[in-house]
């Protein structure tokens, strides 16, 4: 018998295994609790993909993220074939628990569909824990964890764990249920990120996953919060202050898991890996130091993940020298907009100037760059528009160079709980729709009358169709736009409602 | 379009001659070789040929040692060529030397590729398309493969959303 299966659940990108089912089995092993980590995600997309014809996988997967999405009754019988094969690997364990990460809201209707099968056949008690547990779209903040509410009234859950498993887990095990955190709305207790103990991926199929990289990826993570506080953000508020791991334990990390697993390649998955300058400093200088001692050459590790931009005089040419040495592969950077303007609105804490020197030394040292941008800031203006286009105009050479491998445009600004916007939105004079607070994609700005949501829609299309003419590899368009079709013919449909 | 050059020049012998040409018709220089050069050139949408012309090299621009080894030989190097600031990487090997022997050539190539080094006198010639960026990008195809993953981006349903917004009232 097992104490507790942990299950990581569609829909999440099949590109390495994911850190939190890693996280809780390392704390339950450190707790002499036995586990096994399943991952359906990887089964989802690598088998069932296959075995099914393709038009009813893309009905399923449709219906997985997009809210008014229906099965037919085909594509159903997969779906609950695929779930029913999944409960039985579950029961072959049995175990006393069972948790369920539930990584976003894209793995939310998986969750009800596969719970709502379980508790019919399986009485165990089920745990659900991760940012999927609010319904916030794009945020990882809510006063509120709505789904797990929903769930649990629903009779599909017994418990569910809000922020971090570190200081939770422990006392699940211990019998104690009155913990921070346990079936609470506030958060757990946060945790002290450098005593973290090192993951535990030994119940995953690396080399199975769709990495692209011959010894696999691996998630890591260097920080829990952010050293910025830019106004869209919801992470100040959700992980706390900036919390990060000295350089060479970071270091030290990565070489236990090079040693253990084989793995040569890293992603962070927190905001930032830059965000203590002196750290990232003797994280690359140890890594480079490991590499010259055991006779390796500069990236024998790669590495990569989100970054914030430094101005030149904080971060200097030889900062990027050394990150490249020690292995940067891809920085993901929150580019957001070409206007200073807004830039500066969202307090991002960097310059175009700044974004401009940083996209040279990446060009110049063979670090790649993806963009996160974010189209219909509530103060954009048309120029502001335009200064984005062409900001995607004057970088092209960065993608022929092949340092830009992608851009991600979103679904257009949303306004979540537990951003300066959300709690202060007087300061950018943002008013909410039929007198309701502004939220999600509800919201106005007075100084800017003009920019509907059709406007920001239509914007967000017309910078997709420039980013494609010029060549940029873009990532997650089908997704974002069947969203915003969906959510927009949603909008329609109460009108309607209203109306008639 | 902008262009750069830039050449390892051996003029221990004296300083190789060049001629830089786009398509026949535009001399973009001619003269003694130099490290660097930069040009502006406006050129129409469409292909074109740029060459390199080493010239003026002579019998006694190359020394030989006792063995008959060449110790020293007059030429330039092509180290480095960007388009719009843009490094040609491992297309630089697809550019065509045709050389003009000064001795009697039998079975010596009609032309050498990949080949950087213009030793003979002779023309380096090397095919482009304009504008360079969209060509460098679709010839290149960086980054990563995207198709049939949770990341895919299709023309189709981009239309797709166009033309759903289109005509819809803004609500």
């Amino acid at each position: 018998m097992t104490y507790a299966v942990i299950l990581t659940v569609p829909r999440i990108a099949a590109l390495r295994p994911s850190a939190a089912p890693a996280i809780i089995k390392s704390l339950l092993t450190s707790c002499g609790k036995t586990s096994k980590v399943l991952d359906i995600n990887i089964d989802y997309f690598t088998e069932f993909k296959n075995q099914i014809p393709i038009e009813y996988f893309t009905e399923i997967d449709d219906f997985l993220f997009v809210k008014n999405k229906v099965l037919g009754d085909p594509a159903k019988q997969h779906f609950d074939s695929f779930i029913d094969n999944w409960i039985s690997k579950v029961e072959q364990y049995k175990p006393t628990k069972l948790f369920v990460s539930v990584f976003s809201w894209q793995s939310q209707r998986f969750t009800e569909e596969f719970l709502s099968k379980l508790r019919q056949t399986l009485s165990i008690e089920v745990i659900v824990g991760g940012q999927g547990l609010i319904r916030e779209e794009n945020g990882s903040y809510s006063t509120r964890p709505d789904f797990a509410h929903y769930l649990k009234n629903k009779g599909l859950i017994d418990h569910w764990i809000r922020g971090e498993a570190e200081t939770t887990i422990p006392e699940i095990v211990k019998g104690n249920y009155l913990a921070p955190g346990i079936d609470t709305d506030f958060l757990a207790e946060r945790s002290v990120v450098q005593d973290h103990a090192f993951m535990d991926f030994s119940d995953f199929d690396i080399l199975k996953y769709q990495s692209g990289y011959d010894t696999g990826v691996l998630p890591m993570e260097t920080s829990r919060g952010c050293v910025r506080t830019c106004v869209f953000c919801d992470i100040p508020t959700m992980a706390g202050g900036f919390r990060f791991k000295r350089g060479d334990r970071l270091a030290n990390e990565m070489i236990h898991y090079y040693e253990q697993y084989g793995v040569k390649n890293y992603f962070f998955h927190d905001a930032l890996c830059n965000g203590s300058i002196k750290d990232f400093r003797i994280f690359n200088q140890s890594l480079v130091e490991y590499y010259r001692k055991n006779n390796y050459p500069d990236r024998h590790f790669t590495y990569s993940s989100h970054a914030i931009v430094h101005g030149r005089k904080s971060f200097k040419p030889a900062d990027f020298k050394a990150m490249a040495a020690a292995g940067a592969d891809t920085m993901v950077i929150g580019v957001e907009t070409g206007s200073d303007r807004i830039r500066a609105h969202m307090r991002k804490g960097y310059t175009g100037e700044d974004l401009d020197y940083n996209m040279e030394q990446y060009s110049k040292n063979k670090i790649q760059v993806y963009f996160l941008i974010i189209v219909g800031f509530p103060t954009e203006t048309d120029q502001d528009f335009q200064d984005t286009l062409d900001m995607l105009t004057r970088y092209q050479k960065y993608v022929a160079d092949g340092t830009i491998i992608g851009v991600n445009l979103g679904t257009t600004l949303t306004i979540e709980q537990g951003t300066e916007m959300y709690e202060h939105p007087n300061t950018l004079k943002i008013t909410g729709v039929n007198g309701v607070r502004p939220h999600g994609t509800e919201w106005m700005c007075e100084d800017n009358p003009t920019l509907t949501y059709k406007k920001r829609i239509m914007r967000r299309i017309a910078a997709q169709e420039h980013a494609v003419n010029l060549g940029y590899t873009f990532w997650k368009g089908d997704d974002q736009m069947k969203v915003m079709m969906d959510k927009y013919q949603e909008r329609l449909s109460k009108l309607a409602g209203v109306i008639h | 379009m902008k262009l750069a050059i830039d050449f390892f020049v051996e003029r221990r012998l004296g300083i190789p001659k060049l001629k830089i040409i786009i398509d026949d018709y535009i001399t973009l220089y001619n003269g003694d070789a130099q490290e660097t050069f930069e040009f502006d050139v406006d050129l129409p949408n469409g292909g074109h040929d740029l060459k390199i012309v080493h010239y003026g090299k002579e019998p006694h621009h190359h020394k030989q040692d006792d063995q008959g080894n060449i110790v020293i030989d007059r030429h330039v190097k092509i180290q480095r060529i960007a388009f719009d600031e843009v490094d040609l990487e491992r297309e630089l090997w697809d550019g065509k030397f045709f050389p003009v022997y000064m001795h009697h050539a039998e079975n010596e190539p009609y032309y050498i590729c990949p080949n950087l080094y213009l030793g003979h006198n002779g023309t380096w010639k090397y095919e482009f398309v304009t504008p360079v960026l969209p060509w460098l990008i679709a010839s290149r195809k960086h980054g990563p493969k995207l198709d049939n993953t949770i990341f895919q981006t299709n023309a189709s349903i981009l239309q797709e959303a166009k033309n759903f917004f289109k005509d819809l009232p803004d609500v």
